[in-house]
């Protein structure tokens, strides 16, 4: 019998739907299941259960009355608490904001609200999304489901870590190098970052304003669909926003992908000195998707050091922008981590900041080159799997390395990561697909044949080993 | 004495920079930042390196140019 936090967004809606399942049943599974396991996980600041029983009350009264708001409604899910909630501490992680409580919702957490969801609280990142893991900051370190020895990555370590240990099927983060992709990728979970401007922006706590995305993460590949087609779209209030024609972008799953186009930038990855049984991992996947019937070939696309360099700049003169009076006039309100990081953006010249915008636009245009010839570009999604927490804190922590999702970061492309399997020590590995701007109903029908071919999300293999014991079986209608 | 300036001698170019804008570094984040300020010096002169092409376009960035570039190569 499956449990209820197996329920993938259809499975659920239908169940909703069809009366044999509420809600507040849906909601109340959640919320047991996180008063179980988060206490050792630590991936939730704030669980927000009054507001999510009343969501999911209303969403029942809603159902009865025959109105449907879409793939969400009902669904329970979690924000990065970088995103702003009305009247919800938005905390950031920072001792700066601890008593912040926005007045207004961010966009996206409006369409989801708007669409019917259960918000069942404020995820844990990374201090300003800086990146970590660091422990002189406000909340404790997010521990990873797969094993809690071992970080989530960062910074959206709680939407990551909450989607796969079961709390929730869908997540919001964000994702500015790959805060979204590399989290996603060490916790065996499907994360996606849009293509700039698809989904807004507005209510974000910037880090690199012209690199911030609101990037979603989810259980498989069909969630992130479902769930992309409520939080897309035009948004006035975000200057990035881009105007396109709304789309469904489950269209594709399920489709044939013989014949498509797909470059291998394996060349890329050997040279950045990628982990070898991540790499035999990924050219078992290219074999299967060349089994699908995917011409694969190698590409070469430019350095991994150039679009480290460029995005190192960018990130470090936007994120100093936005913090320069504080971090003048409250320094010891910063952990050491975030603080390190950011001060030294003081050091990025105007003429330095320009170069690196000057040769963003060549390396979109090197992007854009393979993807005339090419479907689709895949790499790994990180270097490795999760990284060991370091319990000794005196050793300090060594400047961003940065991963192979730095690439769409920059070109605002959109890409996914998707499981591929599992590390000899249990640990999940990823591969990143990356799509021409606007193609995610593409992007995601290739992670989509990936997913079904692997069969890592479907099976137990797929499965964090917790917290079996407190699978709750379907149960009928118990809401009022 | 990293980050240390050839023209200042006495005062490195970390803590040059950092003054100008008014900032005194924490002492604990001091070795932290200055990685990174080198970290950052590096990137500035690898992307100063890379100048195949300098066109007005180049210095501009925005979704909708990207999109019209991409659609249209020149």
């Amino acid at each position: 019998m499956i449990a209820l936090h197996q329920l993938s967004l259809s499975e659920a809606g239908r169940t909703l739907r069809a009366g044999t399942m509420s809600s507040v049943d849906l909601t109340e599974a959640a919320l047991d299941r996180i008063n179980a396991l988060d206490a050792n996980l630590n991936l939730f600041f704030l669980v927000t259960a009054e507001r999510a029983r009343s969501d999911a009350r209303r969403a029942d009264a809603e159902m009865r009355a025959g109105i449907d708001k879409g793939p969400m409604h009902g669904i329970p899910y979690g924000l990065k608490d970088i995103l702003d909630t009305e009247g919800i501490p938005t905390t950031c992680n920072s001792r700066l904001f601890i008593d912040h409580r926005p007045e207004q919702d961010s966009a996206v957490e409006a369409r989801l609200r708007g669409g019917g969801g259960v918000l069942l609280g404020k995820l844990s990142t990374s201090e300003f999304a800086c990146g970590g893991p660091a422990e002189d900051v406000f909340f404790p370190v997010s521990k990873n489901p797969w094993s809690p020895d071992h970080y989530t990555g960062g910074s959206s370590s709680g939407s990551a870590g909450g989607v796969a240990a079961g709390f929730m099927r869908v997540a919001i983060g964000t994702d500015t190098g790959g805060s979204t992709r590399v989290p996603a990728s060490y916790c065996g979970v499907v994360g996606l970052k849009p293509t700039y401007g698809l989904v807004s922006t507005r209510g974000l706590f910037p880090l690199a304003p012209t690199l911030d995305h609101c990037a979603p993460l989810s259980k498989n590949v069909q969630d992130m669909a479902l769930l992309l087609n409520v939080i897309a779209g035009f948004d006035p209030g975000d200057p990035a926003s881009v105007s396109c024609p709304p789309e469904d972008y489950t269209c594709n799953l399920g489709k044939s992908i013989a014949g498509k186009r797909i470059g291998y930038a394996r060349q890329f990855l050997v040279e950045a000195n990628i982990l070898p049984e991540l790499l035999a991992k990924l050219d078992e996947t290219i074999d299967t998707l060349r089994g699908l019937g995917a011409v694969v070939e190698e590409v070469s696309i430019p350095d991994f050091e150039l679009f480290r360099a460029c995005s190192r700049l960018i990130v470090s003169a936007e994120a100093f922008a936005v913090h320069e009076e504080t971090l003048i006039s409250r320094p010891r309100d910063y952990g050491l981590l975030a603080y390190g990081r950011l001060v030294a953006g003081a050091s990025v010249s105007g003429g330095d900041l320009i170069q690196a915008f000057r040769l963003r636009h060549e390396l979109i245009l090197a992007i854009a080159d393979v993807l005339g010839r090419y479907d689709a570009v895949v790499t790994s999604t990180a270097w490795g799997s999760a990284p060991p927490l370091n319990s000794s804190a005196n050793s300090p922590p060594p400047p961003m390395i940065g991963a192979p999702t730095i690439i769409a970061s920059l070109t605002g492309n959109p890409a996914i990561s998707v499981p591929i399997g599992l590390s000899k020590e249990g640990l999940p590995f990823g591969m990143q697909i990356l799509g021409r701007h606007f193609e995610e109903a593409w992007v995601l029908q290739i992670a989509a044949a990936v997913e079904a071919a692997i069969g890592f999300t479907g099976s137990e293999l797929g499965l964090p080993p917790i917290g079996c014991d407190l699978s709750r079986p379907i149960a009928p209608q118990t809401a009022g | 004495m990293r980050g240390k300036s050839q023209v200042h001698s006495g005062e490195s170019d970390f803590d040059l920079v950092m003054r100008r804008h008014g900032i005194e570094v924490m002492p604990n984040a001091r070795e932290l930042a200055l990685s990174i300020f080198e970290d950052l010096t590096r990137a500035a002169r690898l992307v100063r390196r890379e100048r195949s092409m300098v066109t007005k376009a180049a210095y501009i960035f925005s979704p909708e140019a990207v999109l019209r570039t991409v659609a249209e190569p020149q």
